[in-house]
């Protein structure tokens, strides 16, 4: 398979909301995709359930061979969660070591390189909870990219970020990405990030309801992105 | 500081990036900032310059290895070809396209052929002004 990722019919209900209604979705290996929507479109819900937290009410999830399945996925999928808490004695330094022992694929070295290009280093010492919004979406991503494995999941990355430590964040995941993973990116910003994308989906009311290549989408309309998502997206009459 | 360091901050999200990537590489001939036979950064060096996805800088060096603009030497990278025609070639093949884009849009305006015409003709003539610069000129040339 040359897919990291195929998704087949995907759906998930609490109660009475179906938040995923059957997505269909598949990244070949080496990708960053872009996973676009409004709020509240089930961007949240989909990275959650491919990344093993939440099980599926029906549909299929492959991942590359030999990748644990179903709740299992957990161990070999990073997951970067949009909002993330932390005991509150807890400072910088403590978190790389709490991310290093829990998890298997852990790379020191990947860490020291992402502290650099994050600007973590003069941040050891600080304790989690005095970080602005802004660092401390640095710092999860700092512990996401450590580990060193074929799919990462980021759950709006920029939010809340100036546009230096965009920057910062966007060198981040184009360097430090390894050549036989992929990264699915979920953002409703999609001017500031476009760029780095090969493929995007668009998800609405919990189905993907338009994918594809974005120079190939480029070319044919003339158009960025950020511009198609809106034409797409007034359309459906959900922004 | 190598060109391609500038790059970077002026691409256009409306246009393809792998098709930008390769007008700035005959731009940059153009304008003689790099020469024949110069060795040019691996993809995943002109990723991280660039901040575009590795595999945009891919599809544009394998569409630029194909149009003959450059060679890739096995274990020592690309080099930019020494071949002049071949740039000319590909360059030709991309402002054709420009043109193309350019005379749709006009269309799509409602400007006439006439007018399209004398529109740009105006522009032409202002840059000229501007290029009386002899060295500038003859590379335009």
């Amino acid at each position: 398979m040359n897919n990291i990722l195929e998704i087949q019919g995907l759906k998930k209900r609490f109660r009475n909301c179906e938040a995923l209604g059957g997505v269909e979705m598949s990244i070949p290996i080496g990708q960053i995709a872009g996973l676009l929507g409004p709020n509240a479109s089930g961007k949240t819900t989909l990275l959650k359930t491919i990344a093993g937290l939440l099980t599926p009410t029906a549909g299929h999830i492959r991942y590359w061979e030999n990748a644990p399945v179903g709740l299992n996925a957990r161990k070999t999928i990073s997951f970067c969660p949009d909002v993330m808490s932390f005991p509150k004695w807890m400072r910088v330094r403590d978190a790389f070591n709490y991310y290093r022992d829990f998890y298997e694929d852990w790379s020191h070295e990947r860490a020291l390189k992402l502290i650099e290009l994050l600007e973590l280093a003069n941040l050891q010492d600080t304790r989690i909870k005095r970080l602005s919004k802004g660092m401390k979406e640095r710092l999860v991503l700092g512990l996401t990219f450590s580990r060193q494995t074929r799919l990462y999941l980021l759950d709006e990355p920029m939010d809340g970020i100036d546009p230096v430590g965009k920057a910062r964040v966007i060198d981040a995941i184009i360097s430090m990405q390894p050549e036989d993973a992929s990264t699915l990116i979920s953002t409703h910003m999609v001017r500031d990030i476009e760029r780095i994308f090969d493929s995007v989906f668009f998800l609405s009311k919990g189905r993907v309801i338009f994918s594809g290549d974005c120079d190939e989408m480029r070319e044919e309309s003339g158009r960025t992105v950020e511009q198609k998502y809106l034409e797409v997206f007034i359309h459906e009459g959900s922004v | 500081m190598p060109v391609w360091e500038e790059w970077r901050l002026d691409f256009d999200d409306r246009e393809p990036i792998y098709r930008q990537i390769i007008l700035r590489f005959c731009r940059a001939f153009a304008r003689g900032d790099i020469e024949t036979g110069e060795r040019i950064p691996s993809i995943r060096e002109m990723s991280a310059l660039l901040k575009v996805n590795a595999n945009t800088v891919q599809r544009a060096y394998q569409q630029m290895e194909r149009d003959g603009l450059i060679n890739s030497k096995r274990g020592t990278g690309f080099f930019f070809t020494e071949d002049l025609g071949m740039v000319e070639k590909t360059q030709d093949g991309l402002i054709y396209d420009s043109m193309r884009r350019f005379a749709s849009e006009m269309r799509e305006m409602g400007y006439s052929s006439e007018k399209t015409l004398t529109e740009l003709a105006k522009h032409i003539n202002g840059e000229e002004t501007d290029c009386n610069d002899p060295e500038k000129k003859e590379r335009i040339v």
